[in-house]
């Protein structure tokens, strides 16, 4: 099956990757381009362990075809941090401890980083539906929560 | 380059990699000359195989190979054992169906594997997977105990242990007794990474490594060798991040043997990863338990006798140590910290044609609390009494307590941490209760007492070495898959011998790394690794004092040892512990081992975590729907490392409890034994939206019997959560005449519950 040609731009930088018409983004972004930050937790958008942006909308990767990333902007986990200088959601994860396996964690601090983007001042309630499609098995979601309107918070202040 | 104490809170080294999406889980990890594997299941609950055609499979583009029963046989590959193979307290042997890697004439549960499929990239090897075709004689399936009880052959273990005369006198003596009925509903665990593993073979020395996610890689190993027909020391197994396990990926699997066994027939390093939809219908499940429960009470609510006729289903197959988890966990504690002066257990086990049953967090102390703290409620509401004071009246409130089935709890403060828990619980629950009314809701609050002993591999141990560049590296046979252990072990290392944090790197995940392991479950890492540690440390500061004494011309009797330094009393004349491990070395003491230290560590005792958990639900009788709003715990889970990692786990448990309680149920369909509740779609689990931010506070009541005084702390909520929702749901349901929810408290069984209880 001949490939697809697609020109994007992940995390800033413009790429180009060859692609069969079947392959998910999530596909293309850890098995083409080697960015494996995004998980798959279940292939069929219930999880959210593959969040990413698609020009700043946050959609499961698993759920995109990498041929619908032509001409589009996509943002990873792998992009968060500033170099060695971690995002705020992702000190204050670490400062709390916000995660523990870690296989979920990057698809939350995709998701919490769309939701502040949008809203700096939610409420606790409106952080937990936002983070509902997101799934974690080890930490009952509380530090998630707390973490996020912590620098809800800060960003306010800032 | 500071120091660091039991109790501080370090963050938590591995989590800059998990945050940055750096983490080194399976199937980020890079191999060369990489081919995949996908598993044939079976699609029928139950059915003979009459043939596996493979032929058009084979011909399929980038085939390598296809697996199946047949040439199984032709390559010597043996039953996977189960882990405990007798009961530990008669001897009697367990009975149980060989288990192949794949299955070989008859199919037991669907989602067995059938065959493996090998091909160059991971579609081909899915499209050859679509044409491989099975002839089945679909039979029909058992799925539920009650069935499988009726013929003996589908019993695993029968036995019966306690004091059934007393316990029989106490049933006579009594004021009343309360008797139920109980179904722990199945679960699937569902750790956020599904399973999955990369075999290599190695033809020059003729050993295996598997790669693996997987909690307990050392007893995997051992296992592993056995199916391969191989020993023990020709398997490494390597796990490196894990994305959660819970109980679901401590004990072996199939595919673990075959993509190692097609490595072999291959020469191609082989990777499988299963998908969500192979994970249900694949990873070990969880509970299903039905129990004949029955408390005697006197006349003031003293329990007097508690007799209790139990029946697991093993699913298909027995795997790991779930023998022992019906003869030991579940048989350790029943009635929990309540004081019963009679306890009697019937204890059985049966096979059906549903995936086969492994742990996941509290396991068979979960079905025990469940049974004891739904009868007691039971039992209040029947003999008019509080509930609360019910349970404080029988609280064991004397530490050690000898329990009657034999275990010695050494330590804990069962009332108090009951106490602060209702206190708090309770705190304007009134007002809560009235406004929910006035929004035409309900409100219920449900009380649980948690407790277990820690079980587990029985033997650790630990390995410290001195590096030349003044580092300190524990390799330890314990394994970390999210509880921090990269974090809290250098700590305890830490505060224990004076080395700065930084300078004490951790090792695990590795079988050729250490002899022995066992990984994580029942909460024993830091009780079993811990102990390991801490004797390894006194080795090791006795070995330095006699070290430093030389250097220092000082009596070894002279030496101090404290933050690190070996001093001689009453001197300013000190040495740094690197300078003597440095010393050690290069004088060729211990053989040439200087100060690095081997400790094996073999049980002595149990732990018990315990602690008081409350769950507050509002329920809306229009629609059956169940809100949990508030969940409090008092918990003891002794001496705390590192309270920031601890409350996360609690936290984790609980989560995953009030799953079981508010939603989570596998569903096999009668007849069939097709699961129904196969995907997220028809599986819910808990999501942000459905748990609130959770008011813990931790007792720390040091554990007696290891030298940390750790006790252990992942599993507590998940004992406690499905009984504290169904007794939070029932109290709000009193005034509706619902005595009863089968099953979680969806809206569904809630609803048809007070429908049921109206006469409708
Ligand atoms: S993998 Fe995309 S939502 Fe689960
Ligand atoms: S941290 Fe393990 S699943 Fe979320």
């Amino acid at each position: 099956m001949a490939k697809h040609h697609i020109s994007t731009t992940i995390n800033g930088e413009p790429v180009e990757f060859l692609c069969e018409t079947q392959q998910t983004l999530l596909d293309v972004l850890r098995d083409e381009l080697g960015l494996t930050g995004s998980k798959e937790g279940c292939a069929s958008g219930d999880c959210g362990a593959c969040s990413v942006t698609v020009d700043g909308r946050l959609v499961c990767s698993c759920l995109v075809l990498g041929v619908e990333a032509e001409g589009h902007s996509v943002e990873t986990i792998e992009g968060m941090a500033d170099g060695e200088n971690l995002h705020p959601l992702q000190q204050k994860f670490l400062e709390e401890a916000a995660l523990q396996c870690g296989i979920c964690t990057p698809g939350f601090l995709i998701a919490a980083k769309s939701l502040l983007e949008k809203n700096n001042n939610p409420t606790e309630t409106e952080v937990r539906y936002w983070l509902a499609g997101n799934l974690c098995r080890c930490t009952g979601y509380d530090k998630i929560i707390r973490s996020v309107l912590d620098v809800a918070a800060d960003m306010r202040s800032a | 380059m500071t120091n660091l104490k039991i109790g501080q809170a370090p963050r938590r080294r591995e989590d800059t990699r998990f945050l940055t999406g750096s983490g080194r889980y399976i199937d980020d990890l890079a191999f060369d000359g990489l081919v995949y594997a996908v598993v044939v299941r079976s699609t029928h609950g139950h059915a003979r195989i009459n043939a596996v055609d493979i032929s058009d499979a084979m011909k399929a583009p980038g085939v390598l190979a296809v697996l199946t029963g047949v040439d199984q046989a032709a390559a010597g590959i043996e039953p996977m054992p189960p882990y405990e193979r007798a009961n530990p307290h008669s001897g009697e042997a367990f009975s149980y169906p060989d288990q192949y890697p794949l299955a070989v004439d008859v199919a037991r549960y669907g989602g067995q594997p059938v065959a493996l499929v090998v091909a160059e990239s991971q579609n081909q090897a899915r499209d050859a997977a679509e044409l491989v075709s099975v002839d089945y004689d679909a039979a029909p399936a058992i799925t539920t105990i009650d069935v499988a009880r009726e013929d003996p052959a589908n019993y695993c273990l029968q036995w019966r242990t306690g004091d059934d005369t007393a316990v029989a006198a106490g049933m006579k003596a009594a004021a009343h007794v309360t008797s139920m009925l109980f179904h722990n509903h199945r679960i699937v665990t569902n750790p956020m990474e599904p399973r999955g593993g990369v075999g290599a073979f190695d033809p020059d020395s003729r050993r295996y490594t598997l790669t693996v996610s997987a909690q307990s890689i050392h007893n995997a190993r051992d296992h592993i060798a056995v199916s391969l027909g191989v020993a023990p020391s020709d398997v490494r197994v390597v796990a490196e991040d894990v994305g959660g396990g819970f109980g679901s990926k401590n004990f072996m699997y199939a595919e673990q043997v075959l993509v190692l066994w097609a490595a072999r027939v291959t020469g191609r390093q082989v990777k499988w990863i299963n998908e969500r939809s192979d994970g249900f219908v694949s990873d070990q499940q969880a509970r299903d338990h039905t129990a004949m429960a029955e408390l005697a009470l006197d006349g003031e609510g003293r329990f007097l006798a508690f007799r209790l006729n139990g029946c697991g289903n093993l699913g298909a197959y027995l795997t790991g140590g779930m023998g022992r988890l019906h003869t030991d966990q579940f048989a350790a504690l029943p009635g929990g910290p309540y004081i019963i002066p009679a306890i009697h257990l019937t204890v059985a086990a049966v096979y059906t044609n549903t995936v086969p049953i492994g742990v996941s967090r509290g396991p068979g102390y979960a079905e025990s609390s469940n049974i004891i703290e739904r009868l007691i409620d039971r039992a209040a509401a029947e003999m008019q009494l509080d509930r609360f004071e019910l349970r404080r009246r029988n609280l064991a409130s004397i530490a050690p307590y000898a329990h009657p089935m034999g275990l010695t709890i050494d330590s804990g403060a069962y009332l108090e941490n009951f106490d602060a828990a209702v206190a708090r619980a309770c705190n304007e629950f009134e007002n809560r209760q009235r406004d929910a009314e006035s929004r035409g809701r309900r409100r219920g609050l449900g009380v649980v007492y948690h407790i277990k002993a820690t079980f587990g591999v029985p033997v650790e141990n630990v390995e410290l070495t001195f590096g030349p560049d003044d580092h300190l590296t524990l390799v330890t046979g314990t394994q970390s898959i999210g509880q921090g252990h990269e974090t809290t072990f250098p700590q305890i290392l830490s505060d224990l011998l004076g080395v700065p944090f930084d300078q004490i790197r951790y090792c695990d995940g590795d079988t050729d790394l250490i002899p022995k392991g066992g990984g994580h479950g029942s909460s024993r890492a830091t009780s079993m690794a811990g102990t390991a540690m801490y004797r390894a440390v006194q080795d090791i500061i006795a070995k330095g004092r006699r070290v430093a004494a030389h250097a220092l011309e000082a009596a070894e009797a002279d030496i101090e040892f404290h933050d690190g330094r070996f001093q001689v009393a009453g001197t300013d004349r000190d040495l740094d512990i690197m300078a003597v491990a440095k010393l050690a070395r290069d004088a060729g003491e211990e053989g040439g081992r200087g100060l690095d230290t081997f400790h094996e560590y073999i049980r002595e005792a149990h732990t018990f975590p315990n602690g008081c958990h409350i769950a507050e639900v509002e329920v809306d009788p229009e629609t059956g729907t169940v809100a949990l709003k508030r969940y409090t715990g008092a918990d003891d889970y002794g001496t705390i490392i590192n309270p920031m990692v601890i409350e996360g786990q609690v936290h984790g448990a609980i989560a995953q409890g009030v799953g079981q309680g508010l939603m989570e149920r596998a569903v096999y369909e009668e007849g069939s034994g097709q699961l129904l509740s196969g995907s997220f779609m028809d599986y819910p689990m808990p999501r942000a939206a459905d748990v609130p931010s959770f008011d813990l506070t931790f007792n720390e009541i040091a554990c007696t019997t290891n030298p940390l005084g750790v006790k252990g702390s992942g599993e507590g909520g998940a004992i406690a959560g499905l009984p504290a929702i169904a007794n939070a749901v029932l109290d709000a349901l009193e005034p509706y005449g619902v005595t009863e929810i089968v099953g979680p408290a969806t809206p569904e069984n809630v609803w048809r519950a007070i429908q049921n209880a109206a006469g409708g």
